[in-house]
């Protein structure tokens, strides 16, 4: 449609005259093709007319030869050959010789002489040279006709010269044979023969004379076409082709010249057929760039499609609206980027348009966005008709309606859903006017307050729902409403229908006309008479168990897991921790730590909610040992919470550690009592029978008359057996008299009475000095003792251990060096210490433990004793929180510590 | 049992000690007899530690061991006796009051040749001591070298 303004310089080289001679080509072919078929019919006749010429020729050659031959030879040759006097060699030889001669003259093959007998043939003459080479052609002549049917043309009427044509391995030959009679009526033959080896290639060379006159024919020919094309048919060549060309687009192209008056009147015509039709293209052209720039620049697509609903034009609007570059859409169909959903209505408006013939509007489909979304486009369209009136296609417009049709949607949805909540709110909705008239009146109002919407509406709210009570307060509140005080809140108890009062929460907001006016309020109600219940029934029952926690002896606590904010603490946790507490953080209040407490156990509870944590702890803040179960509870706005129960088993730890002592301290009686106590009476009963077996010895002797020289020997021998057995059974009732007091004296310690109060260790120890003073002067020993820490003790007891140590320290001094006692004393945290060093035998550091152990006495025979002192020590200690260890090296000195609690702060 | 092998008897009451020695001589046992008062004189006898009487080497040796003694108790004695390479092989028997099952069993873990309860009633006792007799009498003794 518009190449013609691209291309005049190709036009002008297509008006080259040169190209005009492929116009008449065609005629030269037929030239050509006639030439050609000329020649090779000239050939053709020449070859048959030089064959037979050559036939003729050969024929009339061979002819003369035999009939020269024969005449030559004489009718009676052969009998001179045969008979009595017959030829000499010499004169045979000569008639051979003029047979070679005669053939190499006419250009023959051979010349023979046959006479024919009755029962045989036979040669009387021939060409020579051939006879004496049987590989020669002239042997194989010979051979070839040497069956005597050879000659049968020949026996025929004489005289008459017959011809026959033969093929060989040499090609065609010829052969006369011509028959004779002899006057002895014998038929004698001459024959010659010919090989006309040579006929193909004059049969050849009679082509290629052909082809030579064909060419020599056709140039002249060809010369004399070609110019009378170029003066008459070449100038309507050249018109045609500039037609053509026209036809095309190129209006360019010129015209040719000529002299013809034809040629000329033509060309006229055309030149100005040309200038008008460009013309034409011009105005055309014009209108089509304000149409094109209209469809170029319009927001609305363009398109135009086929019959079948394949887009043949869409404009550049396409690219903006659809993101397709416009050239991919031609060739594709419509239905590809409609909605499926949309494709029926679509194909009824096409069909629309084709039924009504014209232009039809406002179909809405959607189309997919090159990038996934649908967008929805209105279009209208005509159809397209070809020059029958058939349509053919539709030129449309289409325009993107997609923003209209979601605010449309957007809007009825926002309705639907209005409605929906309308009618579906567990709040009742009740729209009044400026005079508190109801003017709707919704589902849950109708449930709520028992009136249905058509007895509410048009009623004054406050004569219906109001009780006496609330009314002031709700008129406070329409008042500013109707001031424009919003957003609105009250809660208020309303009547329903059957009389029950009940307490609602209203939310109200107003309803203004298109002025600002106040129309109306909206007023949303909740009933909570229900939830106001149950959360004054739960508050109660919160207040009830907190009361409970509170009458517990026990402490009990509820933090914040995540803040360690203390939320509650009951009385008796309270007691135990400074102030009012609450709000603080747990770690602070409880523990008296600046840091989240290293065991915390919230990290614990919160995971293996709401499984409880039960654990020990001691608390140092307090000094106190607790059973301590922590759970994870609800609290009352519902976060998870730490609640816990602290057990003080402080005491109970001390009974169990008292207990255990107590248990040792009886197996180990019981072990005394198994050993200790049996030792002596395997002594009493075994020296008794030693005993006895002594007195039935002497008992004997008397009953059997012994002689009093016999008696008296036995009795001496038996004597200090006697003796020393009653003085072991002696001794072991002794010691276990001891025994038994001994564990009578534990037993009473371990039963006195305490009285447990701060003792001034300094002034007990004077006293107890004082009262050792005779043994350790009469021993020697130099006692000092330093400044004491006071404690907390009784002090008959906490004399007696001393009083025990002391004794040991003298009892046990190294009888080589002079013995010192040192009383030294030191206030370790909550602890005070005492050391009671002495400088004597020291102990063996394996036998450290064992010297506490009941009745266990290191050295027996060397000091006097009873093995109880340190294990009374240890006993007493064990019942006022007190301990007792030593250190000791032998042959250095021992040094007994004892630890009791201390007093805090003060010294007495 | 060889008659070189001497019989150490470690026993705090000296009535005791008569007493085994009495019945183990009725029962025809006519070894050597050392008695020891305290664990720590049969330990320092046996491992040659303090000055005193102490064993030579070559000899063979039965241990008569009482469990409660001052200073250092039989089973004490015993546990050091059975940790020496070399004195762990003299065949130890443990003589005592106590017939408490734990002490028996400790004794047998630590590796006593036998356990015999002191009875109190005297019959039993000497029968006691017989069956300790015929036992040392059958009894194969090692000699005991080394100088620990």
């Amino acid at each position: 449609m518009n190449h013609n303004e691209t291309k005049p310089a190709a036009v002008r080289d297509n008006a080259d005259p040169i190209r005009y001679r492929t116009v008449n080509a065609a005629l030269m072919r037929i030239v050509t093709v006639i030439c050609l078929v000329c020649a090779l019919g000239i050939s053709l006749v020449f070859v048959f007319y030089s064959r037979s010429m050559i036939l003729e020729n050969a024929d009339d050659r061979m002819l003369s030869a035999v009939e020269f031959a024969s005449e030559w030879l004489g009718n009676d040759f052969h009998d001179r050959i045969l008979g009595q006097d017959s030829l000499s060699r010499e004169q045979y030889a000569r008639i051979l010789d003029r047979h070679d001669s005669l053939c190499r003259r006419l250009g023959l093959q051979y010349i023979w002489s046959v006479l024919v007998l009755e029962d045989r043939i036979v040669f009387t003459s021939a060409t020579r040279a051939d006879v004496n080479n049987p590989a020669s052609a002239h042997a194989s002549f010979f051979e070839t006709h040497h069956d005597p049917h050879a000659f049968d043309p020949a026996m025929g009427p004489p005289d008459i010269p017959v011809y026959s044509s033969f093929h060989n391995e040499w090609g065609e030959g010829r052969m006369v044979l011509l028959p004779r009679l002899d006057a002895r009526r014998r038929r004698y033959i001459t024959g010659a023969s010919i090989q006309i080896g040579t006929l193909s290639s004059m049969v050849m060379n009679g082509v290629w004379l052909a082809l030579l006159s064909g060419a020599a024919l056709f140039v002249p020919v060809w010369l004399i076409v070609r110019r009378l094309t170029r003066r008459t048919t070449g100038v309507f060549s050249l018109i045609t082709a500039a037609v053509g060309q026209m036809r095309e687009g190129n209006l360019d192209v010129p015209l040719p010249a000529s002299d013809l008056a034809e040629a000329r009147q033509i060309c006229e015509t055309l030149d100005r057929l040309r200038r008008e039709l460009q013309q034409r293209i011009g105005e055309l052209r014009h209108s089509e760039s304000k149409y094109r720039s209209l469809v170029e620049n319009t927001s609305d697509i363009i398109y135009s499609l086929t019959a079948e609903g394949i887009y043949s034009f869409v404009s550049p609007a396409w690219t903006r609206l659809l993101g397709h570059p416009t050239a991919e859409i031609p060739g594709r169909s419509f239905s590809e980027f409609v909605h499926p959903d949309d494709l029926p209505r679509c194909d009824a408006f096409w069909q629309k348009v084709r039924d009504k013939g014209e232009r039809q509007e406002g179909v809405e489909y959607r189309v997919r966005h090159h990038n996934g979304p649908w967008r929805w486009h209105t279009s209208s369209a005509g159809p397209v008709r070809d020059a029958d009136g058939a349509v053919t296609g539709f030129d449309g417009i289409a325009r993107d309606i997609t923003e209209g049709v979601q605010r449309g949607e957007a809007l009825r949805i926002s309705e639907e859903w209005y409605r929906a909540i309308y009618d579906t709110s567990p709040l009742a909705m009740v729209v009044w006017d400026r005079d508190c008239v109801v003017r709707n009146w919704n589902r849950q109002a109708e449930r709520i307050f028992g009136w249905t919407r058509e007895e509410a509406i048009g009623r004054n709210f406050v004569e219906f729902l109001l009780p006496e009570s609330a009314r002031a307060t709700v008129s406070e509140v329409v008042d500013s409403l109707l001031q424009r005080r919003i957003p609105s809140q009250s809660t208020n108890e309303n009547l329903t229908r059957s009389g029950d009062r009940i307490l609602c929460q209203w939310n109200n907001s107003i309803q203004q006309d298109s002025q600002g006016r106040i129309t109306g309020v909206v007023s949303l109600a909740l009933d909570i008479t229900e939830r106001k219940r149950m959360e004054e029934a739960v508050q109660a029952e919160r207040d009830q168990l907190l009361q409970v926690f509170h009458s517990i002896d026990e402490a009990i606590y509820i933090a914040d897991p995540r803040t360690h904010e203390l939320l509650y603490v009951n009385r008796f946790a309270a007691d135990l921790l400074p102030g009012d507490c609450i709000g603080l953080k747990c770690y602070q209040a409880l523990q008296g730590l600046d840091a989240p407490c290293s065991f915390c156990t919230n990290e614990m509870i919160l995971r293996q909610k709401p499984e409880p944590h039960r654990w020990e702890f001691y608390n140092a803040n307090l000094g106190r040992h607790y059973s301590i179960t922590d759970r994870i509870i609800r609290w009352s706005d519902g976060r998870d919470v730490r609640f816990e129960l602290a057990i003080d088993i402080t005491a109970i730890r001390q009974s169990q550690k008292n207990l255990a002592a107590k248990n040792k301290e009886l197996e180990q009686l019981v072990y005394v009592a198994s050993h200790d106590l049996r030792s002596p009476l395997v002594n009493v009963d075994g020296f008794s029978r030693e005993l006895e077996f002594s007195l039935a010895e002497i008992g004997g002797l008397l009953e059997g008359g012994s002689d009093r020289a016999q008696l008296e020997k036995v009795l001496k021998a038996e004597f200090p057996d006697m003796t020393r057995s009653l003085e072991r059974i002696r001794a072991s009732t002794r010691q276990m008299d001891n025994l038994l007091k001994g564990l009578l004296k534990l037993s009473r310690s371990g039963r006195a009475a305490l009285r447990i109060e701060p003792l001034d260790m300094n002034e007990l120890l004077r006293q107890l000095a004082a009262s050792f003073a005779f043994r350790i002067e009469k021993a020697g020993v130099a006692l000092t003792v330093g400044e004491l820490p006071p404690c907390r003790g009784d002090a008959v007891q906490v004399t007696q251990i001393f009083s025990n140590l002391i004794d040991n320290a003298i009892k046990y001094l190294d009888r080589g060096r002079p013995g010192r006692i040192g009383i030294l004393g030191a206030a370790e945290g909550d602890r005070a210490l005492y050391r009671v060093e002495d400088n004597g035998i020291g102990i063996a550091g394996n036998h450290c433990e064992n010297i506490f152990e009941l009745f266990h006495r290191l050295h027996p025979g060397e000091t006097d004793g009873e093995g109880l002192g340190l294990t009374i020590a240890r006993q007493i200690l064990g019942r006022m929180e007190g301990e007792i260890a030593v250190e000791s090296k032998p042959g250095q000195g021992s040094t007994f510590i004892v630890s009791l609690p201390g007093v805090k702060g003060k010294k007495l | 049992m060889n008659q070189e092998v001497i019989i150490l008897i470690a026993e705090d009451d000296e009535g005791h000690a008569e007493l085994i020695r009495k019945n183990l001589h009725r029962a025809g046992i006519a070894n050597k007899i050392l008695p020891f008062r305290d664990g720590q004189e049969v330990v320092d006898f046996l491992f040659r530690r303090a000055p005193g009487p102490q064993r030579t080497s070559g000899e063979a040796y039965v241990l008569l061991l009482d469990i409660r003694m001052p200073k250092l108790d039989g089973t004490e004695v015993l546990a050091q006796i059975k940790a020496d390479p070399e004195l762990r092989k003299i065949p130890v028997v443990m003589i005592t009051t106590t017939d408490d099952p734990r002490e028996v069993e400790r004794c047998h873990a630590l590796g006593c040749s036998s356990y015999l309860t002191k009875p109190v009633e005297y019959d039993a006792f000497v029968n006691a001591i017989r069956q300790l007799g015929l036992f040392l009498a059958v009894v194969q003794v090692p000699k005991i070298n080394g100088n620990t």
